[in-house]
């Protein structure tokens, strides 16, 4: 059984700098397909350069190549041969089951429709039926987080929530070869990692991707090999840490202009407990209609003094439904070098007539990378308060007795 | 040889086929489509039949995003034959044009000669204006560019219905009676909607790679509708009267008013010549528009 899901062999385009010629170019070329005289090419016109020249690979089932290289290395270039929306002016590309592109989140929405009607369009876009986007709805808005947006206009949607629409439309593909393009930086830290842990699935299950990102942990997270570009050739392909080494070597100065990749190590930073969180409710009779308070206390192990920041998520029992995201305070938190202590208070929380789960992500403010994430874990409601704040607010603190819990994720990156 | 089995032949363009194993494979090459005609013809006609369901969203989708922000909403459908005729029914009535008797009621006259060369003219600039704003997208994702160019061509044929409605009040008011030849307009109709977007798809590969067609069709358009029939009939002699007599909007200009009004069968002839030919070259203009997508796409930008 042939596992190779594509097969790319000599493959070459060439891009014309000057646009006047390259718009002359694009109709003699049309000229050329249509008496059927195009055969492939071997040579530059004036103005030309090859974008992709002689590449050549393959892919296999449940493997993932990472595909790095600097700005105008071709690395588009060729995730668009693959996709077909171009052709190669020399070799072929052979592909083997469905491709599924992640590269244009949210291609075709338009700001006045609602998210409800964009994900419609943008399904069908996607090669999707009416049908199968009725089925996948609930899914896509659990995934996105946007159910309370969902018939409002998306030009109320923040950037953030539009890549998040976009990503969870795109996810639901279901590809034999995925493609992404820089789409992995998208939403807060916990829209990531649940888009890290879909696309890991996918991979999982038997597809093949290509992902194309400047950020070196996400390659290191996913590729399972590596594709470096230079000026449209291969300059390496193989190992991962071989390919960023010659990346850095190719490329004078690199390792100055970019900052270093930090992978943090489970040793050097991890939450250590924490207490349960406690929902805190009011005691008055319409309590439920009552914003209340969420409060946990995490003890932290840090290698070095460092800041964060903390990004909360509130989820439904059952871990499916999101009711409240965001970051926890407006300012980052300095983590001192030893054993600290960090009280993570989430108000106003609505008042939800349902149990809840709360998940923390610890953000390292340099890095951008996730320091570590609690996931999931029950809130508990066992306190009730006289007091009672400005606009009904509860303000009153957790009385209950702390208790100790064993951490469940600790180091994300190591 | 081909990459994944012993059995399948390397063929040029995209080719698509159904392995073994059922999982579909393409295989990109330089060379053109053409190299497998026939194969080319049912992918096209395969995705138009595919895409009913995305032509039918984005043109609910542009239909709803024009007008939702809008205070007078679909009211702005019916304004632009109702102007149309309006400026010459004044015009005509202060004298300042002289236009020989029609032999109908000129407004009538001119309302029906508005809507079928604004309809036609609709049709004409939707595709590569279609085309154009469907850039974004055509650049980044693989889609059927034939769903985004029929979409906007059904917002032209929506339009006429709409404007048509304009009709009725019209005829009540000048009390014209149609004649047992409207149960033919479907044909008129057709031949509107054919030759409009023939030229329009006609004018796609070029149109989207320079801006000449974009700037160049409106120009022309305002100095065409004085080539035909659109105000005033036709002269029998002279240089406008030969332009009008070869010009292929006349005959269907000319016979929808007949069908609605007089009854003559004289142009109907002439149109049922037409529609075949605009078919032909729509379709022709399609597989056009596949066969050079990628060269357009590539000079898309990145």
């Amino acid at each position: 059984m042939n596992d190779q899901l594509i097969v790319c062999d000599g493959l070459g385009k060439r891009f014309c700098r000057n646009l006047r010629k390259s718009l002359w170019y694009a109709v003699k070329d049309s000229a050329a397909e249509l008496v059927a005289w195009n055969r492939g090419v071997q040579s530059l016109r004036d103005g030309e350069f090859w974008a992709n020249q002689g590449i050549s690979f393959s892919l296999k089932r449940g493997e993932c190549l990472g595909l790095i290289g600097h700005n105008g290395a071709g690395k588009t270039t060729l995730l668009k041969l693959l996709n077909g929306l171009i052709k190669p002016d020399v070799g072929t590309i052979a592909i083997r089951g469905r491709l599924g592109a992640l590269i244009a989140l949210g291609a075709g929405f338009n700001p006045i429709l609602t998210g409800r009607e964009n994900i419609y369009i943008n399904g069908l876009i996607l090669g999707h039926t009416r049908r199968s986007i009725a089925k996948r709805m609930d899914r896509i808005v659990d995934f996105a987080g946007i159910e309370e947006f969902l018939d409002t206009p998306v030009r109320t949607y923040s950037s953030g929530m539009q890549v998040r629409l976009g990503f969870a439309i795109a996810i639901e593909q279901n590809p034999d070869i995925l493609l992404l393009d820089e789409v992995l930086a998208v939403g807060d830290a916990a829209f990531q990692l649940k888009c890290f842990n879909r696309i890991r699935e996918i991979i999982s299950a038997g597809s093949a991707a290509i992902l194309v990102s400047h950020q070196e942990m996400h390659i290191r997270r996913f590729a399972t090999r590596a594709l470096l570009l230079n000026r449209g050739q291969i300059e390496c392909e193989g190992d991962v840490s071989d390919c960023f080494a010659r990346y850095q070597e190719c490329e004078p100065g690199i390792s100055e202009a970019l900052p270093a990749p930090i992978m943090v190590q489970p040793e050097e930073f991890r939450v250590v407990r924490y207490t349960a969180p406690t929902l805190v409710r009011e005691r008055r009779a319409n309590a439920l209609k009552v914003p209340s308070v969420i409060t946990t206390d995490l003890e932290l192990q840090s290698s070095h003094e460092q800041e964060i920041y903390v990004e909360y998520t509130v989820w439904d029992r059952d871990g499916q439904r999101t009711r409240l995201a965001g970051m926890s305070g407006q300012n980052q938190v300095t983590v001192p070098r030893g054993t600290s202590n960090l009280s993570v208070r989430i108000e106003p929380v609505p008042a939800i007539d349902r149990s809840l789960r709360l998940s923390l992500v610890l953000v390292s403010c340099r890095a951008g990378v996730m320091l570590s994430y609690l996931k999931e874990i029950p809130v508990e409601v066992s306190v009730e308060s006289d007091c009672i704040g400005r606009d009904g607010l509860c303000l009153a603190l957790a009385t209950s007795t702390p208790r100790s819990s064993p951490v469940r994720v600790v180091a994300v990156g190591s | 040889m081909h990459p994944f089995s012993d059995t399948s032949d390397q063929v040029g363009g995209p080719r698509l086929a159904v392995a073994s194993s059922a999982m579909p494979e393409i295989v990109y090459s330089p060379d053109s489509p053409l190299t497998h005609p026939w194969r080319l013809i049912r992918q096209v006609v395969a995705d138009l039949l595919r895409c009913r369901e995305l032509i039918w969203v984005l043109f609910l989708r542009d239909l709803k995003a024009q007008f939702r922000q809008s205070l007078l909403g679909y009211v702005w459908l019916f304004m632009p034959p109702i102007v149309t005729t309006l400026v010459w029914l004044f015009l005509h009535s202060q004298r300042v044009v002289s236009i020989s008797d029609p032999g109908i009621p000129y407004p009538v006259f001119v309302i029906i000669g508005s809507i079928v060369w604004q309809t036609f003219v609709k049709l004409l600039q939707s595709p590569v204006a279609a085309f154009n704003a469907g850039k974004p997208v055509f650049m980044k994702l693989k889609v059927p560019v034939e769903a985004f160019i029929a979409a906007g061509t059904a917002r032209a044929i929506f339009e006429f219905f709409i404007y048509a409605i304009v009709l009725v009040p019209v005829f009540v008011i000048y009390q014209v009676v149609p004649p047992w030849t409207i149960a033919l307009t479907p044909v008129v109709i057709l031949a509107i909607f054919a030759i409009g977007t023939a030229l329009g798809v006609l004018l796609v590969p070029f149109g989207s790679l320079y801006t000449d067609v974009q700037q160049a069709i409106p120009v022309l358009m305002a100095f065409l509708m004085y080539m035909a029939p659109v105000v005033y009939p036709p002269p029998e002699h002279g240089i406008a009267g030969l332009l009008i007599r070869y010009n292929p909007m006349t005959p269907i200009l000319m016979g929808s008013r007949d069908l609605l009004t007089t009854g003559s069968l004289e142009h109907l002839p002439a149109i049922l010549i037409v529609i075949p030919i605009s078919l032909s070259v729509g379709f022709v203009s399609l597989v056009v528009v596949r066969i050079v997508m990628p060269h357009l796409v590539a000079r898309m930008g990145m």
